[in-house]
């Protein structure tokens, strides 16, 4: 019998015995590998699967996972989430109903030209070959890289309700590293794509341009003399503005973490409740959404663990506050508005409040105009240092790049550029946004008890903020 | 060795299966190394002394090392504990990757396979976990008590093809925790192989007391640098920072070791600052994935000099160096930091004036090739005046280098230090642990 009848048949046969029975279940095959001046640093695959039982008893909801899929050992975990919510039910922190969870149907496949399993390991090594080959341009290039992760998940979720539900990832995240060494001296350049895409991300005529790039602008950086102390504008380019939403804005704005579940680990937020509707966060060009449903994007779906559709919102409308990153459980805890983000790292941690893809609209400025109207700033991009305290309030980011800019001009590289600042003053201080946007996103989310790690997409323009410390 | 737990039995029964199928089809001349990661975990999640999330987590992940020929590669799947299906998820792609082998690019080292070696370690305590997680929510249900509570077995596996066998399995009871009182907050953590109600109470109020400290009013302090003591918990952050690339040789030679000064003698740290890998904590097993036994014991910076680099078997063949049987990461897995003079006693009259920080938060390296991090303070950190505490102080930015923390700046190490197992559940439990002193600080930067 396949895993999806004895599941189905599992549900049918034991489903009167508690509230509310889902089991979700996972299988993912990651195969990494990696290049290093021309040599291979080894290839590895990873296939993971496993089974989640969801169950709620005296509206209290629990969980069992497992990786044994035979009649036996799902009535096992069944038994562990049955007895053991039981139990704990005493203790509950909220009661739920039953209707916490919608009836969900239906199927989501990440948009792919080309399936990733048509370029062969041997292929696809060739190419991160011929990246760092492509980054031997100086003899001060020591260190040249190519790496991906080639990410393929299924998940399909069943549950009392008579939902059922399948989603298909595709997801490449690929690195390019150069490191260049000069008197002592170590400076890294670097580019990250992390999408949901087929095999066209292999292409020797998107990886070259991006691999030419960072080895100019390493040999660039050698050089360059290190970033001023001082308050410049800040201009702020779109891969590390996805840190910069990501820890400013995504996660000071998830639900559980306002109502006091993370506080033990990733933190609380200086966010309360009541801010929803009323807190000024950002300048009236700022809107931020919250994405799901959008193309191609890292954290693109249709159903979040619940099985509630992913469908866009703003959080930040105008700049003003509308909106957390709560899902159904915790929207109806804190009485607010939901978003589809009950979301878990896989099949063997329970789903939390998470971001999905969370974007920052762009406006209508050209890059060059934004530039052209700095008298004294620095433009920085890609994030290499990263750090907030636990209500996410105080930040300091460190980056690969700078360049200041003076009078509108581009006046020269500068190495090791940190910024900091407080997040809502600084998104009070976001000047102008370009009208063009990179997509990105961040592979290792970590948050939550046990630990999870999640991919998140964000897209954004580049940014102009007045007045920053820089250092 | 009967397992006590079925899931586990089971197991480990199809990971010596499925080993043994691979020594046997691994071409002539190839060797295997193959590795088991399980647990049976309950992990209940705690918010304000009610359970706000309960999962039981049962998995099991054997991990195969193929080397050949200058080439690797490595395999990874989910036991299903049900040996011919295991067999079944293991023969495709490695059939399928031999038959590529001649294709793949060659790399950078030919691995060497560990000789014929041995270990077996049970600490078995076989906790009933409701009555513990009654005892703890009846203890705590006066407080605002947020947390995880981690029940239950670890087991850690390796073979090769060569005869390699070693086993480690642990069961622990973990009590990671905060106390809260409106924005007010202590950390504690409770882990031991037996449960020990009056252990855990202990613990409780001694958390309940940093705590109650937090009562006074806030100072807010402008960023500048102060003089600081920081505890035990304060100092292990800091520690970890180590394992981000700064005591390894891989990291070093490929160009990101923060600690390159230091390790080409260009600076030095604090005769008072020497941290070894020390496996008598036993906190983990001493052998790693390739089943390499590691020394018991690796002095790594001894009063302020670096003495070794974590080196891998892979990276002291690729840069000609000597291995010292690390784990491919080449970070502490067992870090032991050694004690100084300062009494507990005397901590607040030689702090004198300045911050008493208990923990830090999000570090990071801000300039790595200056050591230099930055982070936050957390938790129950105060004011001092006098050798008199005043009041907690508002959360600061801190921006230093190690080079200058642990150099010149380090005036005294406390004569005691606390012991810290790993709490990291990211993808499995994760073992091992720390044993740190406090350290007291003549001048530390704060910036925002």
């Amino acid at each position: 019998m396949s895993h999806a009848n004895r599941i189905k048949n599992f549900i049918a046969q034991y489903k009167s015995e508690v509230e509310f029975l889902g089991i979700k279940y996972v299988t993912e095959k990651t195969t990494y590998m990696a290049v290093r001046n021309e040599l291979s640093e080894g290839i590895s695959t990873q296939i993971d699967s496993g089974v989640r039982f969801e169950v709620m008893f005296n509206q209290h909801i629990g969980y069992a996972s497992t990786t044994d899929l035979s009649e036996d050992g799902l009535r096992r975990a069944f038994d562990f989430a049955k007895n053991q919510t039981k139990y704990l039910s005493t203790h509950k922190a909220y009661p739920f109903a039953n209707t916490i969870r919608p009836r969900a149907e239906g199927t989501y496949r990440s948009q792919i030209q080309k399936p990733l399993d048509t370029l062969s390991l041997v292929e696809i090594q060739t190419v991160l070959r011929d990246c760092t080959q492509r980054m031997k341009e100086s003899p001060l290039i020591f260190y040249r890289s190519a790496s991906a992760s080639i990410v393929e998940t299924e998940e399909i979720k069943w549950d009392s309700h008579g939902s059922e539900w399948l989603q298909n990832f595709s997801i490449v995240n690929l690195d390019l590293v150069v490191r260049a060494q000069d008197q002592g001296d170590i400076q890294t350049r670097s580019h990250n794509l992390c999408l949901q895409t087929g095999a066209e991300v292999f292409l020797r005529s998107l990886l070259f341009p991006l691999s030419d790039q960072i080895t100019k602008e390493v040999v660039d950086l050698i050089h360059a003399p290190a970033c001023p102390t001082e308050v410049r504008d800040l201009l702020v380019s779109p891969d590390q503005m996805a840190l910069q939403i990501h820890e400013t804005v995504g996660h000071p704005l998830e639900i559980d973490r306002i109502l006091g579940d993370e506080r033990n680990y990733a933190g609380w937020s200086f966010v309360r409740m009541e801010d929803f509707g009323h807190l000024k966060f950002g300048t009236s060009k700022m809107n931020i959404t919250f994405e799901p449903d959008r193309f191609s994007e890292l954290a693109s779906y249709k159903f979040d663990d619940a099985g509630f559709k992913g469908e866009k919102q703003y959080l930040i409308k105008d700049g003003l506050l509308v909106r957390g990153l709560g899902s159904l459980e915790s929207a109806e805890r804190g009485q607010t508005l939901p978003v589809a983000n009950s979301r878990s790292s896989s099949w063997n941690r329970p789903p939390i409040d998470r971001m999905a893809n969370l974007n920052l609209e762009h406006g209508s400025t050209a890059l060059k105009d934004m530039i052209a109207k700095v008298e004294k700033g620095i433009w920085v991009s890609t994030n290499r240092s990263w750090s907030i305290d636990d209500y996410r309030r105080k930040f300091q980011f460190g980056c690969e790049y700078g360049i200041l800019i003076e009078d509108g001009q581009l006046k020269g590289v500068v190495k090791n550029p940190n910024y900091h600042g407080v997040s809502v003053p600084f998104w009070n201080k976001l000047a102008e946004i370009s009208n063009e946007s990179g997509v990105y996103g961040s592979y290792y989310c970590g948050k939550g008890e046990p630990n999870q790690l999640i991919r998140v997409g964000h897209t954004s323009p580049y940014c102009l903020f007045k007045d920053v410390e820089i250092f | 060795m009967s397992m006590k737990n079925s899931y586990l039995e089971k197991t480990i029964r199809s990971f010596h299966h499925c080993a043994d199928w691979i020594f046997l089809n691994s071409p002539s001349g190839a060797s295997a190394t193959v590795s088991l990661d399980a647990e049976s975990s309950l992990f209940v999640r705690f918010n304000n002394h009610r359970v706000r999330q309960n999962i039981q987590v049962e998995q099991a992940t054997a991990k195969i090392l193929l080397t050949w020929q200058q080439k690797s590669y490595r395999f990874s799947f989910s036991i299903t504990n049900h040996p011919d299906e295991d067999l079944k998820k293991i023969k495709v792609p490695f059939l399928k990757i031999i038959k590529d082998w001649d294709n793949l690019l060659s790399e950078n080292v030919d691995f060497k396979i560990t000789p014929k070696q041995s270990s077996s370690s049970y600490l078995w305590s076989e906790h009933n976990p409701n009555p513990i997680l009654d005892f703890v929510a009846k203890a705590t249900s006066h407080v605002d008590f947020t947390g995880l509570m981690t029940i239950g077995p670890v087991l850690s596996c390796v073979r090769n093809s060569n005869g390699v066998s070693h086993e480690f399995l642990t069961e622990l009871v973990t009590i990671d925790y905060s106390l809260y009182d409106g924005p007010r907050a202590a950390k504690g953590l409770y882990s031991s192989r037996d449960w020990n109600e009056h252990k855990f109470m202990q613990q409780l109020r001694q958390t309940q007391s940093l705590l109650e400290m937090m009562k006074k009013p806030k100072v807010e302090l402008t960023p500048d640098t102060y003089r600081v003591y920081l505890g035990p918990g304060a100092v292990s952050e800091m520690a970890q920072m180590l394992n981000w690339g700064a005591v390894s040789q891989r990291s070093y030679r490929l160009g990101r070791n923060p600690l390159k000064r230091l390790i080409e003698k260009e600076t030095e740290l604090s005769p008072l600052f020497s941290v070894s890998e020390d496996f008598s904590l036993g906190m983990g097993p001493q052998f790693n994935s390739l089943g390499e036994k590691s020394p018991p014991l690796i002095p790594i910076i001894q009063k302020g000099n670096l003495m070794n680099l974590f080196t891998s078997t892979k990276s002291a063949i690729e840069f000609s160096v000597e291995s010292n049987l690390a784990e491919e990461d080449e970070g502490f897995r067992s870090m032991s930091i050694d004690t100084g003079a300062l009494k507990r006693e005397d901590i607040l009259p030689a702090l004198g004036t300045g911050i008493f920080i208990s923990n830090l938060h999000y570090l990071n390296w801000s300039n790595p090739m200056d050591a230099r991090i930055t982070g936050m303070t957390r938790y129950a950190c105060f004011w001092v005046e006098k050798g008199q505490i005043q009041g907690p102080i508002v959360d600061l930015r801190f921006d230093d280098t190690l080079f200058d923390l642990w150099g010149q700046e380090l005036e005294a190490v406390t004569d005691f230090s606390e012991l810290e197992p790993q709490t990291t559940t990211y993808f499995q439990r994760h073992l091992g642990g720390k044993r740190v002193p406090g350290m007291l600080i003549k001048k530390m930067k704060f910036t925002l």
